[in-house]
């Protein structure tokens, strides 16, 4: 790897020429390849969404060869470009990444960074498996990963988890988030801003009846009247 | 901002919000033919007569009319959205309302006045505020674009050149646990250079290095007083474990490691310069790479210190081998270390590697044998285990300690765990297909069933290979030496 | 010399070791980390501060932090604790990042601004041999005036620009146009509140009008938002949020994310701090 195609790759990749950029990095064996090079074009890629380099640095030089070391917030950024682009999987490889690298230091954990990467996991289980699951499957997967992990104080909003939201469908679903909120459940909530989260994705289903969701809010502002 | 503002407000809000919803909702409904085109936005002259319902009703409509919210799913905001959000809209003014007065305030008194004073009106709807002023600003518009398209350097997409790139020398792509190995080998045979050179600075024996690591020396030896102390050797287990005890996470951290890097060794003393040399040279994924820097390493210090790190540092050489001759390399690294460790008579470190056989609770087992055997359990060869009764032999010749009940427990082991295997491993002596199982402490239970016709097969064979019956005669000797001692 | 004072001889300079992250090759030669060595040149040439007090660092990173270059200091090599006050005291700095006055974007140059000479010169030199992110580290010294002067006016410009557009799109406008405008004195809190609560938001479509588009992202508190700069085929919306948090949430929440579902519209979120 010469300094000059070194060079030829970095421009191409600061003037958004991706597709250029991507086809010459291809091209170098991974023993050739330098570092700083490598770790621009990702965040470039990344900033600019194109996709193809971010998913090929990604799985090649930092899932096998284990080599780059990557903030949390550039994980959140590729973890949501990935879930619009239809990786479905990269979510869950970057929490993977994420615990692997960052959990054996106690200073390297956030919380913070943790739940925006546990979301995008949710969010792209979810939209990857929009038909395949149902929401019950879904809700399960967002209980146990999200709302029994993470410390109380979290606040899960609803603006957080569109896809979530979006797949709940039909009738037999209303009847079973209903009887969620409401009733005594198996699983049990931990977090008390997953019931504000239920309840709002309950008002947000446009398909169905107003009057439904008006009298479930009301119900849910007596029965959860002890609720700060 | 959360989407349901706390409870306790609630109740006194909806109550009032209820009573205006319902008179609102009702005119709304007429009105909504009126405002189909206009696009959510509200240019209604009725704006000034009713202010606070009409803007309920305006945000109700706008609401009606949401072309997307979150994320574009295509769902339209209900009314009673609007109900909810409209209390959150004026904690959100009111917030803004606050904040804004408080930039206000600051910036009052520097900004000229040729800027538009209806800024400074409080803003609860800055939306409807901002149409009015949306015209204005409109005709300062065409002016930027001109200005957009006569220069260049205006746009921020930048081209970058080639040519301008400063130029940065390359550094190849590693994996980072091999990285945090080696700069944790460095590291550690660094300060043990640095002791020794401390240690024995100013005499005969000193490893002297270039100027700078002798500046190094002569300044760490003032600082710690070395004048009066008599010069000794350095002890290896000793510093061994301070430097374990300081060390041990150093090379962990993740962004840390990104800023470190071996440095050039070239001032060094000759000992650790050989040792850097082949350091650097080799890739460290796997026990291999370990190997080689092990056998290269002369310094019988230098050793020790890698067969002390190689105990505690292990697990990372961790790997799912499926391939025959991996497995067969490391078991071949275990009795090579066994053996240098009894020659050089180091008991500790020999205690501490037979464990791993020993030991049911000792996780290094699958790091050294692996358990292709059919019994998917850690297995070593008779050549392994009888190294290491000869190791345990060595040890005792001292008469310092009795190591029979180690010894015994090894015996026990060949007698219930032998098994054979399939798998012939070269040369054709029946000897090199025994294999005994080790004890292996995961929750599941120890030891899978052998049958006694495999362990009477194993005896045959045992009872013709020599060196077995050679080491058991010589351990039955033994013990009947120290029976009649007692 | 007996185990005792093996031990102590031991934890001393391991601890030494540890503490001054000195390993020869790596660092400074051994002293007090006051410059022996001078790499800055003081000769008195017209154009030229004999004593600079800014360093000039070149990066394509954006996400670089003060942090990062408090970690190339050898003392806090093997520090485990956060860095503490008195390395702040020692080495004093203010990190800016470069950003466009009008657009502010980033710029790929980090300017890390010393309280004094002393100061400046002092980190230089035990950061000399250093490596960020496996880099060499190349810190220039700012010692041409036009440079510098160049550096602190742009500087300005951005604070101002970012001041009037937090304010509103009408004081962003005046202020681009270059009216006479005396400096606004905001604390540097107050300034990293103001960057902490803006984003910059490329590709969203060119016919929608700033209401429209802050109605569309109701969800978040968002102060307002207006255009930049657009084109055939790009745009760059400035948002200004009432809060850090929503602004942070909007682009962990939208980056990437393709606006409508058209993939012509993908919106990329820059923050700015």
């Amino acid at each position: 790897l010469t300094t000059a195609s070194k060079n030829k790759i970095l421009c191409n990749c600061l003037n958004r020429n991706f597709d250029l950029a991507l086809k010459e990095i291809r091209a170098v064996p991974t023993t050739e390849m330098d570092h700083h090079l490598i770790q621009t074009c990702l965040i470039r890629s990344c900033y600019w969404g194109h996709i193809a380099s971010v998913d090929y640095i990604w799985y090649k030089y930092v899932m096998q060869l284990h080599s780059l070391v990557i903030r949390p917030e550039l994980l959140c950024d590729i973890g949501n470009l990935a879930i619009q682009e239809e990786k479905y999987f990269l979510p869950e490889h970057i929490y993977m990444y994420y615990k692997t690298v960052y959990g054996n230091n106690a200073q390297g954990l956030r919380w913070e960074d943790e739940y925006k990467l546990l979301k995008n996991k949710m969010e792209g289980f979810a939209k990857g498996t929009m038909e395949k699951t149902t929401f019950k499957e879904k809700w399960k997967v967002f209980l146990e990963d999200l709302d029994n992990y993470l410390p109380k104080d979290t606040v899960f909003r609803v603006r957080d988890f569109p896809y979530l939201t979006k797949s709940v469908v039909g009738a037999a679903d209303s009847d079973l988030l209903y009887s969620i909120l409401f009733n005594e459940n198996k699983l049990t909530i931990a977090n008390p801003s997953t019931l504000t989260l239920l309840l709002n994705m309950i008002l947000l289903q446009s398909e169905w009846a107003i009057e439904f969701r008006i009298s479930t809010f009301k119900k849910f502002l007596s029965v959860y009247k002890s609720l700060n | 901002m959360p989407l349901l503002p706390p409870y306790h407000h609630i109740n006194k809000r909806l109550v009032r919000i209820w009573t205006r919803f319902h008179h609102g909702f009702c005119s709304s409904a007429s009105r909504i033919s009126k405002f189909s085109s206009s696009n959510g936005i509200i240019l209604s002259s009725q704006a000034q007569a009713n202010p606070t319902r009409i803007k309920l009703s305006s945000l109700l409509w706008r609401y009606f009319n949401e072309p997307g919210n979150l994320l574009f799913v295509t769902t339209n905001i209900i009314a009673f959205m609007g109900i909810i959000t409209y209390n959150t809209l004026v904690n959100i003014s009111r917030e803004k309302y606050i904040q804004e007065g408080r930039i206000l305030a600051s910036l009052n008194s520097h900004f000229p006045d040729n800027v538009r004073r209806n800024e400074e009106l409080p803003l609860l709807f800055p939306k409807e505020e901002e149409q009015s002023s949306e015209k204005d600003s409109l005709e300062l518009l065409p002016k930027i674009v001109d200005k957009v398209e006569e220069e260049n350097e205006t746009s921020p997409l930048t081209i970058y050149s080639e040519n301008k790139i400063p130029l940065v020398k390359s550094v190849k792509v590693t994996s980072m646990k091999s990285e945090s190995i080696k700069l944790s080998l460095f590291h550690m045979i660094y300060s043990f250079q640095l002791y020794k050179s401390v240690l024995q600075h100013n005499t005969k024996q000193e490893e002297k290095g270039a100027a700078s690591w002798n500046e190094e020396v002569e300044a760490m030896w003032k600082s710690l007083n070395m004048r009066d102390t008599k010069v000794k050797y350095p002890n290896t287990y000793e510093f061994y474990k301070s430097w374990n005890n300081e060390f041990k996470d150093a090379f962990t951290n993740p962004t840390k490691l990104e800023n470190s890097y071996l440095p050039t060794f070239s001032v060094y003393p000759a000992p650790l310069k050989w040792f850097c040399d082949t350091l650097y040279g080799t890739d460290l994924k796997d026990l291999k790479d370990f190997q080689s820097i092990y056998q290269n390493t002369k310094s019988k210090s230098f050793r020790n210190l890698l067969e002390l790190w190689l105990y505690d540092n292990a697990f990372l050489f961790q790997r799912k081998t499926t391939l025959k001759e991996d497995s067969e390399f490391n078991e071949k690294l275990f009795q090579t270390m066994i053996q240098d460790i009894g020659r050089a008579k180091n008991t500790q470190l020999f205690l501490r590697f037979s464990s791993i056989i020993l030991k049911p609770s000792n996780p290094r087992k699958s790091v050294f044998f692996s358990d292709l055997n059919g019994y998917n359990v850690p297995s070593v060869s008779l050549e392994t285990l009888l190294g290491v009764i000869d190791g345990f032999a060595e040890l005792s010749k001292d008469g310092l300690y009795d190591y029979t009940p180690d010894v015994t427990e090894l015996i026990k082991m060949l007698k219930s765990n032998c098994i054979i295997t399939n798998k012939a491993s070269g040369s054709g002596t029946g000897a090199s297909k025994l294999r005994i199982l080790l004890p292996y402490e995961d929750g599941s239970s120890s030891i899978p069933e052998i049958s006694d016709r495999v362990k009477q097969r194993c005896y045959e064979i045992l009872s013709q290979d020599k060196h077995t019956m050679e080491t058991l005669n010589q351990m039955v000797t033994k013990t009947a030496q120290l029976e009649g001692q007692q | 010399m007996t185990s005792n004072k093996n031990t102590k001889l031991l934890t001393h300079l391991l601890g030494n070791l540890k503490s001054t992250g000195r390993i020869v090759g790596t660092t400074a030669a051994a002293g007090n980390g006051l410059p022996t060595s001078n790499n800055i040149k003081t000769i008195r040439r017209p154009n030229y501060i004999a004593k600079p007090t800014v360093l000039k660092f070149t990066s394509y990173d954006p996400y670089l932090t003060k942090n990062d270059f408090l970690s190339l200091i050898p003392e806090n090599v093997f520090a485990q604790a956060p860095l503490t006050t008195d390395m702040e005291t020692k080495y004093d700095f203010t990190l800016i990042k470069k950003r466009d006055p009008k657009y502010f974007l980033f710029k790929d140059q980090y300017y890390l601004k010393f309280l004094n000479f002393i100061k400046l010169q002092r980190y230089s030199n035990v950061t000399k041999f250093a490596r960020l992110k496996k880099v060499r580290v190349n810190f220039k010294p700012l010692q041409n005036i036009h440079e510098n002067d160049l550096f602190m006016t742009n500087h300005q410009f951005y604070l101002q620009n970012l001041v009037a557009a937090y304010k509103s799109k009408e004081a962003y406008l005046q202020q681009i146009k270059g009216l006479e405008v005396s400096p606004v004195e905001l604390s540097t809190v107050e300034m990293e509140e103001m960057e902490e609560n803006s984003l910059v938001v490329w590709n969203l479509p060119n016919d929608m009008k700033p209401i429209e588009v802050q109605n569309y992202f109701w969800f978040y508190d968002i102060k307002h938002c207006f255009k930049l700069y657009w084109n055939d085929t790009t745009s760059l919306h400035y948002f200004a949020f009432n809060n850090s948090k929503d602004a942070a949430d909007f682009k962990s929440n939208f980056h990437g994310v393709n606006f409508h579902n058209e993939a012509l519209y993908k919106i990329l979120v820059e923050r700015l701090i």
